[in-house]
Formats: C-alpha cells, structure tokens, sequence
C-alpha cells in the first residue's frame, strides 16, 4: 500500500538568522506515483527529504520550521519529530554509508533492518529473501557487502529500506555513482516499485529521473520553481538551463520538434508522450 | 549455525592473560612458543578466512620486532651494575635487558591470547554470544560500529596516501617520510571518521536504530559450559591462587 504526501507551505531555516534551506514549498504526490525532485547542488533537495523522513527535526532542535507535512493522512505540523521508518524509508545519496559495514553477507545486511525493528525472527528470512528476489539480488545474498560493485551496493542499500515496506519511499539521488548498466537496472526496479510504494527521487540530472517520474519538481535556493507533469516540465526545459545540465537534451527537443518517424519511435521508447 | 566454541575460546585467553601475570617469563616464553603454533595446530583456533590468517602471520614478524624492540630499550635505559654489551654511546645493561625479558612475553602473551580469539571467531558470532549475555542492542551495535571503524582505518590511511601520492608528495620515500605523512594525514583522517561516522549512524537511525520496538530482547539460549571452558577457568583460579599464596608466604 502506498501513502500520500501532502506538504503545504512548507519553511525551514537550520538556526534563526540563516537562509531558508526551504521556503513556503508546497507539493502533493498521489498514490502510487513517482514524484522528481529536481535541482542544483544546496537547492534543498536533501533538506526536503531528511524533513519528511523525521530525521531533521530531531537532530536540529534549533531549527526553526513552518507549514504541514501529510503522510498517509496523518498531519505533521510543521514536519515529523522522530524517524518514521517504516512508514517512510530513504535512501542516502552514498550507498556504501547506507550499509552497516558489520554484517558479513549481503542477506545479513538486509535482514539487520528487520532485526533493528524487533521483527519475530522466524520470519525475517523469508521476508529477506521476498526483497532480494523482487531486487534482482538473490544471487548476491552470500556475497560479502563490501565486494559488491557500486550497481549492485546501490540495490543492497535499496533493499535494506524495501524489506520493511515503506509507505513511502525517498531517494536522494540514487544514479549519482552508476554506470550506464547500473542505472538501467535500477530505473527497471523503480518502474516496477512504484506501481506500489510512493516514490519521490531527488537528481541534479534529468536523464534518470526523465524515465521513472510522473511530476516534477524544481528548486532553487529552497523555493519551488516549477512543479508540474512529464509533458509540462519537457516544455519548460529550455528555460531552466541555467539549473540543470539541459544542454545535451536541447538537442533531443529540437529533434522532437521535427516529429520524423525515427524521432517518433525514439520518444516512444523514452517513455515520451 | 556453525559451532566456534566461543566458551573456550574466551576461557583461554583468560587462562592466557591471566598466565602472562602469574608465571615466569621463561613459562611464559615457552607458552608464547605455543601460542603461535595453536592455529596451525587447534582446528577450533584456526583462521576463519584468508585475510585473518594473514593478520595472524602479519603479527607473528610485528611481535618479533616489538619484543626485540621492548628488550633493546629496555637495556638501554636501565641502567645496571653488569653491562652485557657495549658499542660506542649505545650501552646494554645486564638487569635492563632481564627486565625486557620479563615483560615482553607478558605483552606478547596477552596480545596473541586476544588475537587468536579475534582470528577463529566472526564478529557475528561475538555479537550473538554479547547479545545472549544481555547487553542491549543499542551498545552492542554501538561496539561492532567502533570494531568497523577500527578494520576500516589501514584502508583508510592507504586512501589518503595514494591521494597524497597523486599530488605528488612523496609520501613513500623513506620511513621518516612515511612518518611525517602520517602525522600530517591525522587531522583529516579523524575528520572524514567523524563525519562517516555520524553519516553511519543516521543511516542505520533511518533502518530502524533506536526505534521504540528495539526494545524487544533477544531469546537468550542455555548453555552447559563445554569441558573445556570449565578446565580453562579452574586453572586460571587455581594460577591466581598459587600467586596470592606466594605473595603470602613470610
């Protein structure tokens, strides 16, 4: 099952006297649906996610917040105090950091998230194995973690979020370290998770993120710039160079334009409309 | 589960420490001597992977070189009536270099006694055993944390000096060298650990560390001590006991 997010009016300054790291940010993702957040390096995109997720507002007891935050129909105000895991579960931006490092097969690791959260271990196995086989990791779960290469850290790390069945699911900028092989495969996972699990992704690239989102987000400096659909945010590309690396995709837009048979075929395989 | 006697295992290196304590140091030497052969030897003592067992063999040449080292020092600042040996300003005395004797195998014993126990046992099965005995979860993974940063700190000191090396410092020139580099390399060492380390802890926060239903124990097991485990211990009472006798004797 997965949760709504409503965030309305959302401000947040780290201490009294600093910028905003957000201001007045307001977004509402249905479910299921995979929302992108969008943006260039401290425009808030992490922000964002540490203050849904809970784990900002504890650790910044000085930070001074405003607005609401909804998720699955319960009202945070201004955002949630304590972690909300497993309700909602996100993904650092570096993997490696993401595992514990203390487990000695990849199925250990895995299963130290349900052990964390006092799960009755006659069922853990199983449980880890329904993960790693909807990962595409079964044939890893003897491996030891640290040998694993960055494609494959990065889906241990995703696993060990998934196999307690977030609600909600956040990652921050999970293709920042893959290859091209890499990123495939998970754009493959996202596709098939987010028929079940809200997803909100944050990227400084679009490329990613263009074949796995439904709406889009854009910030800059903490304000909401553009917030709208596939269709609409290919319309507004051109203007938002100045944010995003959108130059290799100009070329792609003025191909677009000439709607040939090859470009049409292309388009359809991005998953363009 | 595999079985890694982890009772008599932790009863030995109790009956090792607490010979390096009660013995003399030619019993001490000679237990040393056994110490070293006992994971080539003990089934249960032996390597549990390649890289422990190249530890092991990186320490056996480490300890060579520490306890000549502890020797020579030793004679050199001691001084005594009886010289042993004399060569320009470097002077060895007869009384300093038996007091080297005497301590390096002490060290040497307790080292190897904690070694060997860390070779023959995974981590996991240390935890399980910490966990069993009751200590809370929060502190357990509190030490496997400290444990990791620990494993992890030869890889991270390579990192930094293979970085150094690309800027062209010439890091691996000579010992000294090696030295100053390393001294140079502390302070950004101890930063990236820091901030790992707080990075580590928020993810494992973020899996559920710390959540309120952590505070379900885990099934503790009965145990019947092994054989073993019961030898070890009466025999390091029984060492204990023969050392306070002779404290006692007029």
């Amino acid at each position: 099952m997965a949760a709504s997010l409503i965030i309305e009016h959302l401000t947040f300054q780290y201490s009294d006297g600093t910028p905003p790291a957000l201001s007045d940010f307001s977004l509402t993702v249905p479910t299921p649906s995979c929302c992108a957040i969008l943006g260039p390096t401290g425009s808030g995109k992490t922000t964002l996610l540490h203050l849904l997720v809970g784990s900002l507002m504890k650790h910044h007891p000085s930070s001074i917040a405003h607005g609401s935050i909804m998720i699955n129909h319960v009202r945070y105000e201004p955002a949630p105090k304590e972690v909300l895991f497993p309700t909602v579960g996100l993904t650092l931006q570096d993997p490696y950091v993401q595992l514990s490092g203390i487990r000695e097969t990849v199925h250990s690791e895995v299963a130290l998230t349900l052990e964390l959260l006092g799960t009755e271990p006659s069922m853990i196995d199983a449980q880890v194995q329904k993960t790693l086989r909807e990962l595409g990791l079964y044939e890893l779960s003897h491996r030891r973690p640290n040998t694993l290469s960055g494609g494959e850290t990065q889906r241990v790390a995703l696993a060990t979020v998934l196999v307690a069945d977030p609600l909600l699911l956040l990652m921050d900028e999970p293709a920042t370290a893959l290859d091209y092989g890499a990123q495939a495969q998970l754009k493959s996972t996202l596709r098939h998770l987010k028929e079940k699990t809200t997803l909100l992704i944050t990227d400084t690239h679009i490329d990613f993120v263009l074949e796995v989102a439904d709406r889009f987000v854009v910030l800059d400096k903490g304000t909401c710039i553009l917030s709208c659909s596939k269709a609409e945010f290919l319309a507004h590309l051109p203007e938002l160079g100045n944010l995003l690396p959108v130059d290799d995709w100009r070329e792609v837009l003025k191909l677009r334009e000439r709607r040939s048979p090859h470009t049409e075929r292309v388009f359809k395989a991005l998953g363009f409309t | 589960m595999t079985n890694y006697h982890l009772g008599p295992k932790s009863a030995l290196t109790l009956l090792l420490t607490t010979c390096a304590f009660t013995l003399p140091w030619k019993i001490q030497l000679a237990l040393l001597c056994l110490v070293v052969l006992l994971p080539f030897i003990a089934p249960p003592l032996r390597p549990i992977s390649p890289k422990a067992s190249r530890t092991f063999l990186k320490f056996i040449w480490f300890s060579c070189t520490l306890g000549a080292v502890i020797v020579f020092v030793n004679g050199l600042l001691i001084r005594g009536d009886e010289i042993t040996y004399e060569f320009g300003p470097i002077v060895l005395s007869t009384e300093g270099i038996v007091f080297g004797l005497q301590t390096a195998p002490r060290l040497l014993l307790i080292s190897f006694s904690i070694l060997l126990l860390f070779i023959s046992t995974p981590i996991r099965s240390i935890i399980d055993r910490l966990q069993e005995s009751g200590l809370p979860r929060t502190m357990v993974m509190v030490l496997l944390l400290a444990l990791y940063f620990v494993e992890t700190l030869p890889d991270r000191i390579e990192r930094i000096f293979v970085a150094q090396e690309a800027r062209g410092a010439p890091i691996r020139a000579s010992l000294l060298s090696r030295l100053k580099a390393l001294v140079t390399i502390l302070s950004p060492l101890l930063l990236s650990s820091l901030s790992e380390s707080v990075e580590r802890g928020t993810a494992l926060e973020l899996r559920g560390f710390l959540v309120s239903t952590l505070s379900v124990p885990p099934p503790a097991r009965a145990r019947t001590p092994h054989i073993a485990t019961i030898v070890f211990l009466c025999v390091s009472l029984l060492l204990v006991a023969y050392r306070i006798l002779v404290w006692l004797r007029p």
